[in-house]
């Protein structure tokens, strides 16, 4: 009875709800009988559930195959989810059989329509309070016993049994949620696992000279090698003094003898003893910045060689299906990804025994960088050439800076001073010898400047450079202003610069690419605009025009200004006057006559008169003359050319200048003005006509030499400034000039060499002075004739001296201009 | 025991929630109460295919349900 009451029940629930007819309905009675007659009809037979699962499976299938993949994994997985239970076959029988053309008109959209919404509680509003009970009672709003709500009445939560929550922070959701799903996370290690390892490492910890033979897997020993190139501590090698690895364990394989395990270790050892060396070398503190340079090279290097061994390490963590275990394989794939790195390690040890503190191979590491680099280059081995090359690039970058720094602005480094190639000279010298004093070429022994190999062909063009810039500075001609960046002039010494280079032109050395980018970083810290040396000296100091100013001051360039400046010394002379010596007056009358000159400036003239044992104060006008003493104050700069600002030839010259000047004043003095003779010339006696004839031969001597003078002087001079034009530096300029003065020392017989010969033409010169003295004597015929023979005599002895002395010296030196002086003399004398 | 009668309800609600699924899948046009229904009918005896004739006789009075049977 119950039964058939429940079964009434459920079909009036089904009846109202596929019908919607509900009891008050009058035909609802009718369709419930129905309903119950119809599910109590046994007529059917029972259902078989392979016949469902077959049916099932038929229907996932034409999904299948009529292309509705959708529809047949969602049954398909539905059917799976479904529990084993006694009516799911009859359930599905019972929908297969209420299935109406589900291929067409079925659709995944469906199911996501029978997900119900959550739908919070509605919210507790006061009406609902209120519409509970109104809170009128007096009591309501009283006052609450606060005991009744102390916490130690309240039920205390035992949390010993409660699952541990994996955070302290509180979440909106549930913290056991959280902490089911961080253990789902957790992965345990497997104990059992470890223990091989365990048992490993306790085999591999005994020592060497233990008795007991050990064997161990061939993979435990990749395993220990693989961790010893990594820098790691092992038990099976050990790390002694000067980074030197050695086996430790007393152990053999099964694949192999003893002796070939320990030479193949022994490899081993010596792979990770170069590496270790070089790993500590990347560590040390270096006070030479192109060392650390150097050093953050080679760690990348063994950065990518730690690379590799991961990679390596990686196929024995993850083997692929068909991986071999092999001690030997291991070793050839190291010693190629480690050959370039244990050729660096080997340079850079040889390097630090061989240095050791040697203040003479600062550079030493670089320059063996550089012969390995070219060496590498040369015999076609590119792993080795790239790791070092890449290694020496790195050093070179940063030994350039504070070379591009002095080049571009004169200005000594701070840092890494005492190894710099150029040092400091004499701090405090004068502007007129700052470009030879000031700095200096700092040499190391053996006399090479103090520099890498390959710099030293440039240093000469890097220590001019930066001294020019100093000068200019120090001279107060500002040069270009702007900064060089160093950094992006030395981008270019990398290694795909390198590459890029050599790798179509495989005739180019790298020695020779080197050069070539070294010269380019070099020329990049000029701009077309800068102001150079040179300009500033012909253009602004205007170097020629000093010079030519010279030839004016000193050198009688210009005949009437020469001869209005002796016209009136020699009168003084002459008459006796006792102020000629004064110098202000004759610094006055060079100003007003030698300084003159358009190209002059006159105020740099001054006077002095010697007075020493060597420039007695009395005696004949021609040594008096001797004492005096000429000075052009020419500017620092050009001082820098003549290094000197008393120019001793050029003094030494305008004093025998004035003796020749002298001579010929006196010699064509009034004087000699035979119409105040009161006879005829051929009624003079011999003694006269000797006379004449002296003086004759006295003035074509002066003539000649002043011609020679005059030639010498231009020829000189114009070669100065072609010269000077042509130089490019103040080294050159000063050679030229150096050359200039030699050779015009020579030409004027100035020369300590040819000494004897100046001496004898300064003793015909006074001659002169002494046929003046002797020519009154000479009118009223008191002096006699050998006297005057013997002047003559004198005079012939002299020239003949002279003019083998002139030939013999034009010889030996090759000077054209004395060996036509020589031929002068020889044809006219006499 | 609250707690294991939970755990039924929860599976069978479960159970429901599938065959309502697979219901809507072979396009049976049964909501998720007259599944329910027809669920514990079969439960207590009743057999499918007899059911099956009764909801397709029952639909017959049931205007909405004929027009989406298309007839």
């Amino acid at each position: 009875m119950a039964h058939a009451a429940t079964v009434g029940e459920l079909a009036t629930s089904l009846v109202r709800s596929l019908t919607g007819i509900t009891r008050d309905d009058s035909i609802f009675g009718g369709l419930k009988d129905r309903t119950i007659k119809g599910l109590r009809d046994g007529g059917h037979g029972r259902v078989n559930p392979f016949e469902i699962k077959d049916r099932c499976a038929g229907l996932v299938e034409k999904f299948g195959v009529l292309n509705r993949d959708d529809l047949a994994e969602a049954l398909q997985s539905r059917l799976d989810s479904l529990p084993e239970t006694r009516w799911i076959p009859d359930v599905l029988s019972l929908l297969l059989q209420l299935s109406n053309r589900p291929l067409e008109n079925a659709s995944l959209s469906d199911l996501d329509g029978l997900t119900a919404v959550f739908s919070p509680p509605p919210e507790l509003t006061w009406e609902d309070i209120v519409a509970d009970g109104p809170l009128t009672d007096d009591d309501a709003w009283g006052e609450v016993e606060r005991g009744y709500h102390s916490s130690g009445d309240d039920e205390v939560f035992d949390g010993s049994d409660s699952e541990p929550t994996t955070s302290t922070q509180a979440t909106s959701f549930a913290e056991d949620d959280i902490a089911a799903l961080a253990r789902l996370h957790i992965v345990k290690p497997d104990a059992i696992l470890l223990g091989d390892v365990r048992t490993a490492r306790e085999t591999l910890s005994r020592p060497r000279d233990s008795s007991d033979v050990n064997a161990v897997s061939e993979l435990i020993l990749i395993r220990e090698t693989i961790s010893m190139l990594r820098g790691l501590p092992t038990d099976l090698f050990s790390v002694g003094s000067g980074a030197v690895v050695s086996i430790s364990s007393n152990l053999c394989i099964a694949t192999a003898s003893k002796p070939m395990l320990y030479h193949l270790l022994s490899n081993f050892a010596e792979i990770g003893s170069q590496l270790v060396f070089l790993r500590h070398w990347t560590q040390q503190k270096r006070s030479e910045a192109y060392v650390q340079s150097i050093q953050a090279a080679v760690q990348s290097t063994t950065g990518t060689i730690d690379l590799n061994i991961g990679r390596l390490e990686q196929r024995f963590i993850e083997p692929p299906d068909s991986c071999v275990v092999s001690l030997i394989d291991v070793r050839i794939e190291v010693e190629e990804f480690t050959r370039a790195a244990i050729h660096l390690s080997s340079i850079i040890a040889a390097n630090d025994r061989a240095s050791n503190g040697d203040k003479s191979s600062s550079f030493a590491l670089l320059d063996a960088l550089y012969e390995e680099a070219c060496v590498a280059d040369m015999a076609g081995d590119k792993q080795l050439f790239n790791a070092i090359a890449r290694a020496l690039l790195a050093g070179i970058r940063t030994y350039l800076r504070p070379v591009l720094l002095w080049v571009s602005s004169g200005d000594l480094p701070k840092q890494g001073a005492d190894t710099f190639f150029v040092r400091p000279g004499v701090e405090d010298c004068p502007l007129s010898e700052i470009w030879h004093k000031r700095f200096a070429l700092r040499l190391q022994t053996g006399g090479r400047a103090c520099a890498p190999e390959v710099m030293q062909p440039f240093i000469e063009q890097l220590y001019a450079a930066g001294k020019e810039k100093a000068f200019l500075k120090l001279n107060g001609h500002e040069a270009d202003e702007s900064v060089v960046d160093a950094v992006s002039l030395t981008a270019r010494l990398s290694m795909a610069t390198v590459t890029e280079r050599l790798t179509p032109n495989s005739l180019m050395s790298f020695d020779e690419l080197l050069h070539e980018l070294l010269q380019d970083c070099f020329a990049g810290t000029r701009s077309p605009d800068t102001t150079t040396l040179r300009t500033v000296m012909l253009e602004h100091v205007d170097l020629l025009r000093h010079t030519r100013a010279l030839n004016d001051v000193f050198l009688g360039h210009d005949g009437m200004s020469l001869q209005a400046f002796t016209g009136s010394l020699f009168g003084l002379l002459q008459r006796g006057s006792s102020n000629w010596h004064d110098k202000f007056f004759l610094t006055r009358l060079v100003q007003s006559t030698l300084g003159a000159a358009p190209i002059v400036h006159g105020h740099c003239i001054t006077v002095s008169v010697l007075t020493d044992d060597n420039h007695p104060a009395r005696g004949p006008i021609s040594r008096q003359l001797a004492r005096i003493k000429l000075a052009y104050a020419v500017p620092c700069p050009v001082q820098n050319v003549t290094r000197s600002a008393d120019l001793p030839t050029y003094s030494a010259a305008f004093s025998l200048l004035l003796q020749i000047e002298y001579a010929a004043y006196v010699l064509s003095s009034q004087t000699f003005d035979l119409r105040k003779l009161g006879f005829g010339w051929r009624s003079a006696g011999p003694a006269l006509q000797e006379t004449l004839s002296l003086r004759e031969r006295l003035i074509w001597f002066i003539g000649i030499l002043r011609s020679h003078y005059g030639t010498v002087i231009t020829t000189h001079a114009d070669g100065l400034r072609r010269g000077l034009e042509a130089a490019n530096g103040i080294d050159s300029m000063a050679e030229i000039w150096a050359t200039h003065d030699k050779h015009l020392r020579l030409c004027l017989l100035l020369a300590p060499n040819v000494a004897p010969l100046i001496d004898a033409v300064k003793h015909i010169l006074r001659l002169s002075e002494s046929l003046e003295d002797a020519w009154p004597s000479l009118l009223d015929q008191s002096t006699s004739l050998p006297a005057v023979t013997r002047m003559a005599a004198e005079f012939d002895k002299i020239l003949a001296f002279v003019a083998a002395g002139l030939r013999s010296v034009s010889r030996a030196g090759g000077v054209p201009a004395l060996e036509a002086l020589a031929e002068r003399l020889q044809w006219n004398a006499g | 025991m609250p707690a294991a009668d939970d755990s039924k309800r929860k599976a069978a609600r479960e159970t429901i929630d599938i065959l309502h699924e697979i219901s809507t899948l072979l396009n049976t046009h049964l909501d998720r109460q007259s599944l329910s229904y027809c669920v514990s009918l079969i439960e207590n005896g009743v057999n499918p295919e007899a059911l099956a004739n009764v909801i397709k006789d029952l639909r017959q009075h049931n205007p909405q349900q004929r027009s989406d049977n298309g007839l």
